[in-house]
């Protein structure tokens, strides 16, 4: 058994060091990228959203007027859509509905539309990329099945704390451009400094809410890089104690995995929201007394 | 188990040169490489990925909305078109009433009619018959009456044996007959 809590480094690159995590991060954006394209260039073709006459559908009724031969070519076309929706496959359509939900969600916890729609990409993005390095660190090649110079050849992105500190970092970072291009730069360091004079509480909550920014960059990177982590040396940990039970047992395990990577993928897109989001609204929720962060955050755990 | 045991010693050993980071296995340089690596992305997803499947999404939400509309406006149509068969059902229905009625009313009048002109035409026939038969018995009366006076005349010219004057004699007994009439 090998377990090592840092990637590690098969060779150097130009100076840089090419761990085994950066091999498999590699092939999962490549097949993001692909698939995603691939997703667009579906949802560019008209299947989804083609017009079948509604007025034609309804006043046909005498076979041989010319209003039910064009019902009869509308039923045909709409047979026609249906089964090129269907030929689009399941996992098309899973990543047309997750757009559309997580997308819709940016824009129910930012009320902000501009920012909402700023920050949707972005948001959408980290979803997806967590996703999909979930996934690949469960694929069968992953650990000591392939091995280069005695290190595993393969690692997780996210088990890798460079991949879940980068995310981390980059959502905080993200979260103060946005806060500074609504609440201006002034208004942005008034959420943090607040005059001890004036409001002896708000000004302690204020610092505290400096030390939360990086106790979130912890938590954010700790929590995916754990649960990765421990996903990986669990199946591992399995497989040796099963040894040949383990087939019985292992696929029970893989669906677990699975279920455990969309919910931290979209753990990690929707505190990114929030964060952003109450970054925004902190303004607004001076005058309407907390209602909007509670209710974002009311909205976060559901 | 031994792995394990060499894991911690790499862990320390990395701790003694770069501290937690360095036994995390964090470096500055992989961390740049992750940043622009996730950027790489999401500037490709941005811009070739999302904007096709949002016009799409835009596109079936109107489309949505317009049926929902079309639908809406589908009902109201047959609603109002129910409203009209009703009205003109019911005006229909009144219209025929009173065609009926006024064909009742018409029936009995030509019927009332006709029964008096029948009356009326049975009334004449039978007096015309009255009058031709009151003619008939006239003229048969007269006939009877001119062969009486001949047969009389015969019947006296026998009796006599002479003839008397013929005037004479028509005279005579049509004197007697209006003395037997009276």
């Amino acid at each position: 058994m090998h377990i090592s809590i840092q990637a590690e480094t098969l060779f150097h690159l130009f100076g840089f060091p090419v761990t085994n995590s950066i091999i498999l991060g590699t092939f999962g954006i490549l097949f993001l990228i692909g698939w995603m394209m691939f997703v667009a260039s579906k949802a560019k073709r008209n299947i989804y959203t083609a017009k079948v006459d509604a007025s034609v559908k309804m006043t046909a009724e005498n076979p041989h007027d010319d209003k039910s031969r064009k019902f009869q070519r509308s039923l045909k076309t709409e047979e026609r859509l249906n089964k090129e929706r269907k030929r689009d496959g399941f996992f098309t359509r899973l990543a047309l509905w997750a757009f559309e939900g997580l997308y819709k969600t940016v824009h129910t916890v930012i009320p902000n539309k501009k920012v909402a729609k700023q920050v949707a990409p972005f948001a959408i993005s980290i979803f997806f990329v967590v996703m999909i390095q979930y996934y690949t660190g469960i694929l069968p090649i992953v650990g000591e099945v392939i091995t280069f110079n005695g290190t595993p050849l393969f690692r997780p992105q996210a088990a890798d704390l460079n991949f879940t500190f980068m995310l981390a970092i980059v959502t905080i970072v993200a979260t103060q451009v946005w806060a500074v291009k609504v609440l201006g730069f002034r208004g942005n360091l008034g959420r943090y400094f607040i005059n001890p004079f004036k409001d002896p509480v708000g000004s302690f909550a204020g610092i505290l809410e400096l030390i939360g920014e990086f106790s979130r960059i912890v938590s954010l990177s700790m929590r995916l890089f754990g649960n990765v982590f421990a996903g990986e040396v669990l199946l591992v940990i399995v497989a040796y104690l099963t040894s040949f039970g383990s087939p019985a047992l292992l696929p029970f395990l893989y669906i677990f995995e699975l279920f455990i990577g969309g919910i931290q993928a979209y753990v990690f897109f929707m505190l990114a929201t929030v964060f952003v989001g109450l970054a925004v609204s902190h303004g607004d929720h001076q005058k309407s007394d907390h209602s909007a962060e509670s209710k974002q955050l009311s909205e976060a755990k559901v | 188990m031994n792995n394990m045991i060499s894991l911690i010693a790499t862990a320390e050993t990395s701790a003694e040169s770069g501290g937690v980071f360095g036994a995390l296995g964090i470096d500055w340089k992989l961390l740049i490489l992750q940043a622009i690596a996730f950027g790489f992305l999401v500037f490709i997803l941005a811009k070739w990925v999302y904007p096709p499947i949002l016009k799409m999404l835009d596109r079936r939400e109107k489309l949505i909305e317009d049926s929902v509309k079309a639908a809406k406006e589908a009902g109201e149509k047959a609603e109002s078109a129910a409203a009209e068969i009703a009205s003109k059902l019911k005006k229909a229905r009144s219209d025929a009433d009173d065609i009926v009625n006024a064909a009742r009313e018409q029936s009995t009048q030509i019927l009332a009619d006709s029964e008096k002109e029948a009356a009326r035409r049975a009334e004449q026939t039978v007096e015309a018959a009255r009058q031709q038969l009151a003619r008939d018995v006239e003229a048969a009366r007269k006939v009877l009456r001119d062969e009486t006076i001949s047969l009389v005349a015969m019947a006296t010219e026998k009796v006599v044996g002479e003839k008397v004057d013929t005037s004479k004699d028509a005279k005579l007994i049509r004197d007697a007959i209006k003395e037997s009439e009276k």
